[in-house]
């Protein structure tokens, strides 16, 4: 993991009922690691404790690619590295067609493996850009929540927040 | 109780014979061997090949006892978050000594332990690796392992296999052959030395070779610089004494330091260096973890030569694994370190949805493999082979030993998990479950790999044995044994201790 993802690896997590609609999707579930850039299809509502939305359309064009039964696992990533989506959309925000998604998504692991840029999902360790693909995908009715406790150095908008999803 | 024949003109006298209170033939003999296992028959074969009237000595009988395995009762002790077995259950005490229990992986030690190295203060074997070519090629027919090619390209080609990873600068494909009773498969447990090469004692001519069973040592006898014979205790308590022109202490590591530190006691010199004893080694046997191997890879693929067995073109069994590469060793400031897989059948949480997620990524679904690894040991000085204060049934002092491990071995060892899980990954293996998370990791040294105590080196300040496993305080006593290591490697010491007593029956051969 890159001191960046280490630095947000202190973000609170707990698990609350969702404080908005139906119609929001996984991405709308906030951490405190991305920044508040968003776009209009993709951003949640802040809750009044102050938590961030964090841009998941980038994972729009992955989303019909894993099966049901991966949501548990998914569900976990998101639990344990939510920060890891920052990560998954700065690798994954391209032109993709569903033909290209499984050699993207290989050549973003790998690349990941090469710089050890891994977390710790449920006590397994895969590939950072994975674990964040899968966390952006968690399923609308998961009953989860992510803390926001920003820091000054989480809040600043990055790049890639900045570069958001390419569709 | 057999008895020996004592009609030489009808019956020639056997050359297996169990001391009693009938006298051996009083015959001297070129070399007096103390240790029928693994070093011990090697060096009575080849020494007797070479026309040498041959003396070997073995404290236990042709099977086990109770009686006898008692006497390699010791104390152990080991450091908090370790384990250790019991002196007698690492080690058997008759005819083919712990053959008889080993498993046969076979592999020659590491390169760049014939070279110094930081990451162990500088020790190295002081001979070239080049000096154990022949030797290693003549133990490889003595240890049953097939020709002797352990290049794991070569092998993997002849046997129509994947190569476990390919193109990595932290890990190279290894080979580790097994000692194959059989000879032609399929393989069934590996060569028990003393069942296997009985006859061919046996069949020796009587007044070549003499095999005494049931003779307990007692003490060296000495002139001066030279050890003339050697004094054993039989089971009924008679005492007999073999002469030779010279003597080979060819017991087990402890064995072997525990009879030199009680030499040292009558002859201080034996530990001029300070070191005799100091510095046992093991080899680090540890369960890093569980992999997810995609099911193809390991049915097939790059896993199935780590994961099972393979036969080589004549037949031999043997088996890949990877090892950390020199270059990845000097560069985390690690040990050699190799790893090996084994299927499992772990109850691991979440697995089903891991394996959902990889069969969507269009692999064939996973399988766990248990990731285990093989650390070479720092040497360190206060892990010690001792004498107790109580003695055994026959009046030898008991050894103490005092297991301890460099706490960097224990850091050294979460670096190198981080590296083979990720270039197993890179390698098509899916997620790594650390064995730390798991709870699961332990630290011991199940393969009672004893290493070190009486280092060969050829100055006598910092060694105890010479260049040609001489005890320096001797001009006629050799040391056949894997306490000569200067440094372990991660290799299994056996293929190396046989190939040193091959090297040191070329060496009695000319110094003859």
């Amino acid at each position: 993991m890159n001191d960046r993802y280490r630095r947000h690896a202190a973000v609170r997590i707990s698990r609350r009922s969702l404080l908005w609609g139906a119609g929001a999707t996984t991405a709308a579930l906030v951490s405190g690691c991305g920044g508040p850039v968003t776009p209009p299809a993709t951003a949640a509502r802040p809750s009044a404790s102050g938590t961030r939305s964090i841009a998941t359309a980038f994972a729009d064009p992955w989303r019909g690619m894993f099966e049901p039964a991966a949501q548990p696992f998914a569900r976990r990533a998101l639990l344990d590295a939510p920060q890891s989506v920052d990560h998954a959309r700065e690798r994954l925000s391209v032109e993709v067609t569903t033909s290209q998604r499984r050699a993207v998504l290989s050549i973003a692991c790998t690349a990941d493996l090469l710089r050890d840029d891994v977390v710790v999902v449920g006590g397994w360790t895969v590939p950072t850009t994975l674990a964040g693909l899968l966390a952006a995908l968690v399923e609308p009715d998961a009953d989860l929540v992510v803390d926001a406790a920003p820091t000054a150095s989480a809040a600043a908008p990055t790049d890639a927040d900045r570069g958001d999803v390419l569709r | 109780m057999r008895r020996p024949l004592t009609c030489p003109a009808l019956w020639p006298r056997p050359v297996i014979i169990e001391l009693s209170s009938e006298p051996p033939p009083a015959t001297a003999f070129d070399v007096v061997v103390v240790g029928a296992g693994v070093a011990g028959i090697i060096l009575a074969m080849e020494l007797l090949e070479s026309g040498r009237r041959v003396c070997l000595l073995e404290g236990g009988q042709a099977s086990y006892t109770e009686q006898s395995q008692a006497r390699y009762r010791g104390e152990v002790s080991y450091p908090e978050g370790f384990s250790y077995p019991a002196l007698h259950e690492t080690r058997l005490r008759y005819l083919g000594g712990s053959s008889n229990h080993w498993t046969g992986w076979c592999r020659p030690l590491e390169a760049n332990c014939f070279a110094p190295r930081e990451v162990v203060g500088g020790a190295a074997w002081p001979i070239p690796r080049g000096d154990l070519d022949e030797a290693y090629a003549r133990a490889n027919e003595w240890c049953s392992l097939g020709r002797p090619e352990f290049d794991a390209e070569t092998l993997a080609a002849a046997a129509g296999v994947v190569l476990p990873v390919t193109g990595s600068d932290a890990l190279d494909p290894i080979t580790w052959r097994f000692s194959d009773p059989s000879g032609d498969g399929p393989w069934r447990g590996a060569v028990r030395f003393g069942e296997r090469y009985r006859r061919n004692l046996a069949d020796a001519a009587a007044d070549e070779l003499l095999v005494a069973l049931g003779a307990n040592f007692a003490e060296f006898v000495r002139e001066g610089r030279r050890v003339t014979g050697v004094a054993v205790v039989a089971e009924d308590g008679t005492e007999h004494t073999f002469r030779g022109d010279r003597t080979v202490l060819a017991c087990g590591t402890i064995e072997s330091v525990r009879l030199l530190r009680l030499l040292a006691a009558a002859v201080p010199d034996v530990d001029r260096s300070g070191r005799l004893g100091s510095g046992f080694m093991e080899h680090l046997h540890v369960d890093l973890g569980i992999v997810m191997a995609d099911a193809a890879d390991v049915e097939a693929g790059a896993f199935a030569s780590m994961t099972t067995q393979q036969r080589d073109e004549d037949g031999s069994p043997f088996r890949l694994g990877v090892a950390l590469t020199e270059s990845a060793q000097e560069r985390l400031s690690l040990t050699n370190v190799s790893f090996l897989l084994r299927e499992d059948t772990a109850d691991l949480p979440l697995v089903d949805s891991v394996d959902s997620v990889w069969r969507s990524l269009g692999r064939s679904g996973l399988l766990p493999l248990r990731l285990s690894a093989r650390m070479e040991q720092r040497p360190v000085a206060d892990s010690a082979i001792t004498l107790d204060t109580v003695d055994d049934d026959v009046r030898l002092r008991r050894p103490r030993l005092a297991w301890r491990v460099d706490p960097r071995d224990v850091e050294a060892l979460t670096t190198a998990t981080a590296l083979v899980a990720r270039e197993l990954a890179l390698q098509g293996v899916a997620p790594f479950r650390d064995a730390t998370v798991l709870g699961t990791r332990v630290i011991n040294a199940a393969g009672g790999h004893h290493m070190g105590g009486a280092v060969m080196d050829p100055d006598p300040e910092l060694g105890v044995v010479d260049v040609d496993l001489r005890v320096h305080a001797f001009d006629n006593l050799y040391l056949a044994s894997a306490a000569v290591f200067p440094v372990g490697g991660a290799a299994p010491p056996t293929l190396t201790l046989a190939a040193l007593a091959v090297r040191l029956a070329d060496a009695l051969e000319v110094a003859a």
